[in-house]
């Protein structure tokens, strides 16, 4: 999946492989996220993003249009990620939508207090879960313009 | 053992009361034994004095008189004449304080007797006398007639004051006995009391030495119960904030292969549902079901356990705005056309406004779900006054349900239809029930079969 990591539209944290997979599969289904990068944990995901480690090749210039995050992940959760994104001036830009199977109310809170942009609740149903996918990535990837950099 | 140590203490009080009031007595008898014997005393000492008026007015005759005959002056018989009225003045005095002793009474008469004999036999010397100067024979004898009656006179007034005195002596002595007694009475029963008093003094420290390692007892269980208590609530915390964090768990952990059974399966249906036959994608579509109706058993579970621990915020509540936001909210899911939502006025309350939200979402869903067979659906909510409580109903003409389960009806996992009819999870109601109760409101239900069911629950003003 890893193929390109330059100017890539989706960056996808999730921890789970599966959800990886059907998230991946809902988005081609609609032709989005021809250029997507999924990793597997927080710490990963910001390596990623500030182009540390593995991936010290990339430039924090480089951002993706839009990140899809899973909030409950081992090592470092989503809403720590969300915290160091929404911190620098060059990554606070970035979409994050944040993902959980919970529907805790104070997740949601949290996260919208962090800055996040959208909020889904991954429904058990493969159907809805597609469908709020392709939505959001439709909006975030096609309709919104983001700030010239 | 409080009785009976209540009523050895009266007991011992009552003794000492009647001990002193004994000790009391006692002192007024003697007290009155002594004003009697002082009166006595003065008694006698009247007898006394009288007897001795008596003899000496006696002797007064007695000398007046011969003083006369020896040398015939008439002077000398003045103290005659003096001593006759004062011995029969004295007589009749102690004639009159006697009157209690016959004795004295009977010796009286006799000495009355004598004197009377005296001073006849002296005015007949007197007469005598005056009729020849010389001493006769008569005369002679009549002087040793007077020396005898005088005698006796004073033989006779001796004799009662001994009397008199021996009874003074004899009842100084009884006197004396009983005072005697009265003082040993005395000195024994204020020892009683003293006893006593301090036999019930060491009763009452004892009682009150109990009382105080009594409550000392129950302070110190008060402050082990506290503790308890403490303890206790700590433990309770921990294991909501565990029940939490495992709801939590489940409600994230659970969903997640559901997600992937049911997102599996779909993407098999996708990719190779042309090569299986209708059987084949039949089976798929029955996992698919019933992955989803897991996830919703686990979504409603995880509400009836979460609206039981919530603490509640009680607010004021539009409850008109509550419920046309949930109607427009399950019409945004499920458009429901063909239904007509009546509402009628509806009274504000204080209440938990998440809670109760999910008690209209699960009632009002419940009316559409059971309505969905009838042909004009029709739903009704408002709400009335009820004693002290704020009643709200929710009237469907769905299918209704049978009133012989009524008992079932708001029980977790009971169902009154099946899931071929309609489907359900059978904890909505239950979730209602405990919202409800822990607003320390009721619910209740009626139905008749085939033309519909109301809800009321209602909750304090």
């Amino acid at each position: 999946m890893q193929t390109n990591i330059h100017n890539i539209e989706v960056l996808l944290v999730e921890d789970s492989d599966e959800d990886a997979e059907l998230v991946i599969r809902s988005l081609k289904k609609h032709n989005l996220g021809n250029n997507l990068v999924h990793v597997s944990d927080g710490v990963e995901a910001l390596d990623f993003i500030f182009a540390r480690g593995e991936f010290s090749d990339r430039s924090v210039g480089d951002i993706p249009k839009v990140i899809l995050m899973d909030l409950k992940m081992p090592k470092m959760d989503g809403l720590q990620v969300l915290k160091e994104i929404k911190k620098d001036d060059r990554t606070k830009m970035i979409p994050v939508i944040m993902m959980t199977s919970s529907k805790e109310e104070k997740d949601i809170v949290d996260s919208y207090q962090l800055g996040v942009n959208s909020f889904i609740v991954k429904p058990v149903g493969f159907e809805n879960f597609s469908k709020a996918v392709a939505e959001f990535g439709m909006y975030w990837l096609l309709i919104n313009q983001p700030p010239k950099m | 053992m409080r009785i009976r140590y209540k009523h050895k203490l009266f007991t011992g009080f009552f003794i000492i009361l009647i001990l002193v009031l004994f000790i009391f007595y006692l002192f007024t008898k003697n007290n009155s034994n002594f004003i009697s014997t002082a009166k006595s005393v003065e008694h006698t000492n009247e007898i006394l004095y009288q007897s001795e008026q008596i003899i000496s007015a006696a002797k007064d005759i007695e000398t007046g008189v011969r003083g006369f005959i020896i040398n015939g002056n008439e002077t000398f018989l003045e103290p005659f004449y003096k001593g006759k009225d004062n011995v029969y003045d004295a007589i009749e005095k102690l004639h009159i304080i006697t009157l209690d002793n016959p004795t004295h009474q009977k010796r009286i008469d006799s000495l009355n007797k004598v004197i009377h004999e005296l001073i006849a036999l002296n005015i007949k010397q007197i007469r005598l006398k005056k009729a020849s100067p010389a001493l006769s024979e008569e005369q002679f004898v009549i002087l040793v007639k007077g020396q005898n009656l005088m005698d006796s006179a004073r033989h006779i007034t001796i004799r009662t004051q001994q009397e008199e005195a021996k009874l003074l002596v004899g009842m100084y002595s009884d006197n004396k006995q009983s005072l005697t007694i009265t003082r040993w009475l005395v000195y024994i029963l204020g020892a009683v009391i003293a006893l006593l008093l301090l036999l019930a003094l060491y009763l009452l420290l004892k009682s009150f030495n109990r009382r105080e390692k009594a409550d000392q007892l129950i302070q110190e269980l008060n402050t082990g119960l506290e503790k308890q208590v403490l303890r206790r609530t700590a433990e309770l915390e921990e294991s909501n904030k565990e029940l939490e964090s495992f709801s939590y768990s489940v409600s994230h952990d659970l969903r997640a292969p559901l997600r992937a059974i049911d997102g599996y399966t779909r993407a098999l249906k996708d990719d190779y549902g042309d090569k299986l036959d209708a059987e084949g994608n039949r089976l798929l579509q029955v996992v698919m079901k019933n992955a989803l109706k897991m996830g919703s058993l686990i979504d409603d579970l995880l509400a009836f356990s979460r609206f039981g621990k919530q603490s509640l915020f009680k607010a004021p509540i539009n409850m008109k705005e509550l419920v046309y936001g949930v109607i427009n909210d399950l019409q945004v899911v499920q458009p429901q056309n063909a239904i007509r939502f009546t509402v009628q006025e509806l009274i504000n309350v204080q209440a938990d406004s998440n809670m109760i939200r999910q008690v209209l979402m699960n009632l009002i869903s419940n009316a559409i779900k059971y309505s969905s067979k009838t042909e004009k659906p029709v739903i009704e909510i408002g709400s009335f006054v009820e004693g002290p409580n704020i009643a709200y109903y929710i009237k469907d003409n769905g299918v209704g349900f049978d009133m012989q389960y009524y008992d079932k009806l708001f029980g977790v996992f009971q169902r009154l239809h099946s899931s071929k009819e309609f489907e359900g999870t059978g904890v909505g109601l239950a979730t209602v029930k405990r919202i409800i109760t822990r607003h320390d409101g009721t619910i209740r239900a009626n139905s008749v079969i085939g033309e519909g069911a109301t809800f009321i629950f209602s909750l304090p003003k």
